[in-house]
């Protein structure tokens, strides 16, 4: 029978990744919608912690030419080609998300450290209240994996970005393209980030038999959604043995309450959301808020960080 | 999508569909849009899609139909479906530059319904642009709604013109559609927070109107 007793606690779902507090561990991955200010708000009004903007470069970039995407009911296929319209109109546009309360974080790309940290440094006087340096897109030549898996490479962009901005909250964004993310990740922290986001795409290709051409105009692209989920988990694993006090977000293939706790089993403090947009919805950010306060409510947990710390194995 | 294998695609409108038979109007605008339109008997293009949604439809209203530019195939099918419907008018309006450009104009005919043609320069019809002449049947006659789909300021005006006269807008919009499954982001109504593929390409002016007061 219902009663005075069966009142619910208050269920806190905030999570912290080093310095970043969040409102629940769902944040919007980088890639997806954060081109624009009405889309990014749109993103947090659906429920996302934080988002994480596209990339932007220095300059404007075309991006390519569609087909940019495919995808099946195991993964998805894209080269979009990291578009953009540079870092000058960028930081405008970072400047009309009104949204106070909940950080946003602007990825940033670049073909040399120099590129990288000044960037860096006009998207954080824009108003950013992070970065997440990509380090690991691997469709375009010249930037992403082929810097990002190096890790002398990597260290240099970092330390770059570290010495432009001594106080700057900076995520380094990983490639799965590499035999050790664990080096990787190393180098990232010994350049002086904050933490890391594992991971990005994996590279991969597909064709269409019937038109004997390939899935994407740019003929190769990354792998998301559920075939990158185990990549992700392995390297989020990875990178918590060897650095057991980094902040470190999760990201590849989380559709479900059940694919977001595998991350934090696994070591994360947080996961982004991207592909499972595609399928869900922004809606999905709301859905897994409300199944993860069920979990709390059910394991009789009050919060998530007590709760999360008790899942690691 | 219309996809040119090893070339590309180009976002487009069906305005027919009938077993396996596909008919629509490509612009050429340079780049991979110039190909598409190249292709001849024999050469292969993929179609994906359908993506987004068209123009609104009640029975028994009356519908002022604006298209310009490549803007006709969405209200060739709005038109398709208007008249199977009971007690639905509507005014069908045609404009372009000059008469050669007035794409689609006997796709309309062959529906049995008239189209009143509008040009720039005079060589067809109505003297004008396309919106004008809406404008000047508008104060002759009510109808509930206006629906326009073609170059922006000609969507831009034909808003306003339904804003003066208090009556429902739509309008369909070209962006950079690219992904055309709603995650790229690319083809964004600035300022709504809205995709062209996933939550358009048609837009009502409710909507259009609160990111304009934004």
């Amino acid at each position: 029978m219902e009663g005075v007793n069966t009142v619910r606690r208050p269920i806190d779902l905030r999570a912290k990744v080093g310095r970043l507090q969040l409102d629940s561990p769902f944040m919007l991955a980088s890639g997806i919608l954060g081109n624009e200010h009405s889309l990014i708000m749109r993103a947090y009004r659906a429920g996302a912690s934080a988002v994480v903007t596209k990339t932007v470069f220095n300059n404007a970039r075309n991006g390519y030419t569609p087909p940019i995407y495919f995808e099946n009911e195991y993964y998805a296929l894209n080269a979009v080609g990291l578009p953009g319209s540079g870092v000058e109109h960028f930081s405008e546009e970072l400047a009309l998300v009104k949204e106070e309360s909940k950080p946003l974080i602007a990825s940033v790309g670049g073909t040399s450290p120099e590129e990288f940290s000044g960037v860096a440094q006009r998207v954080i006087d824009a108003g950013a209240d992070a970065v997440e340096l990509n380090l690991s897109c691997p469709h375009v030549a010249g930037t992403g994996s082929e810097i990002g898996s190096k890790p002398d490479l990597v260290k240099e962009v970092v330390l770059a970005v570290r010495d432009a901005l001594p106080r700057a909250l900076i995520f380094a964004k990983l490639t799965p393209n590499t035999h050790d993310i664990g080096e990787l990740g190393k180098a990232a922290v010994e350049g002086g980030a904050d933490g890391l986001t594992a991971v990005n795409t994996l590279r991969g290709t597909g064709f269409d038999v019937t038109l004997r051409a390939p899935l994407l105009s740019h003929g190769y692209g990354g792998v998301s959604g559920h075939a990158l989920h185990p990549v992700a988990l392995y390297a989020v694993q990875n990178l918590r043995t060897v650095l057991p006090d980094t902040p470190i977000i999760g990201v590849g293939g989380v559709y479900s309450i059940e694919d977001a706790l595998e991350f934090f089993i696994a070591g994360a403090d947080a996961v982004q959301i991207g592909t499972a947009i595609r399928k869900r919805g922004l809606k999905i950010f709301g859905e897994l808020r409300d199944d993860l306060a069920t979990r709390l409510r059910n394991a009789r947990a009050s919060d998530f960080l007590k709760f999360k710390k008790e899942l690691r194995i | 999508m219309a996809y040119l294998p090893r070339v590309g695609e180009v976002p487009l409108s069906v305005y027919y569909r009938r077993g396996r038979i596909l008919k629509f109007l490509v612009e050429d605008y340079g780049g991979v849009s110039t190909k598409v339109a190249g292709v001849r008997p024999n050469n292969i293009l993929a179609v994906r899609g359908p993506y987004g949604h068209g123009f609104g439809l009640e029975s028994g209203k009356s519908y002022m139909l604006v298209a310009g530019g490549s803007g006709a195939p969405p209200v060739i099918n709005f038109i398709r479906a208007a008249r199977k419907l009971a007690r639905t008018r509507f005014t069908y309006i045609l404009g372009a530059r000059t008469a050669d450009q007035l794409f689609l104009l006997k796709e309309v005919e062959k529906l049995g319904a008239q189209v009143f043609p509008a040009t720039d320069d005079g060589s067809m019809g109505f003297a004008g642009n396309a919106v004008s002449l809406a404008e000047s049947l508008l104060e002759d006659s009510h109808y509930d709604a206006l629906y326009a789909c073609g170059p922006e300021s000609m969507l831009e005006s034909a808003r306003e013109l339904a804003e003066k006269k208090k009556i429902r807008y739509e309008g369909s919009y070209v962006r950079d559609v690219r992904c055309a499954v709603g995650i790229c982001g690319l083809c964004v109504m600035e300022g709504l927070g809205l995709l062209v593929c996933a939550d358009g390409p048609v837009f009502t002016g409710e909507v259009l109107a609160a990111g304009i007061r934004k």
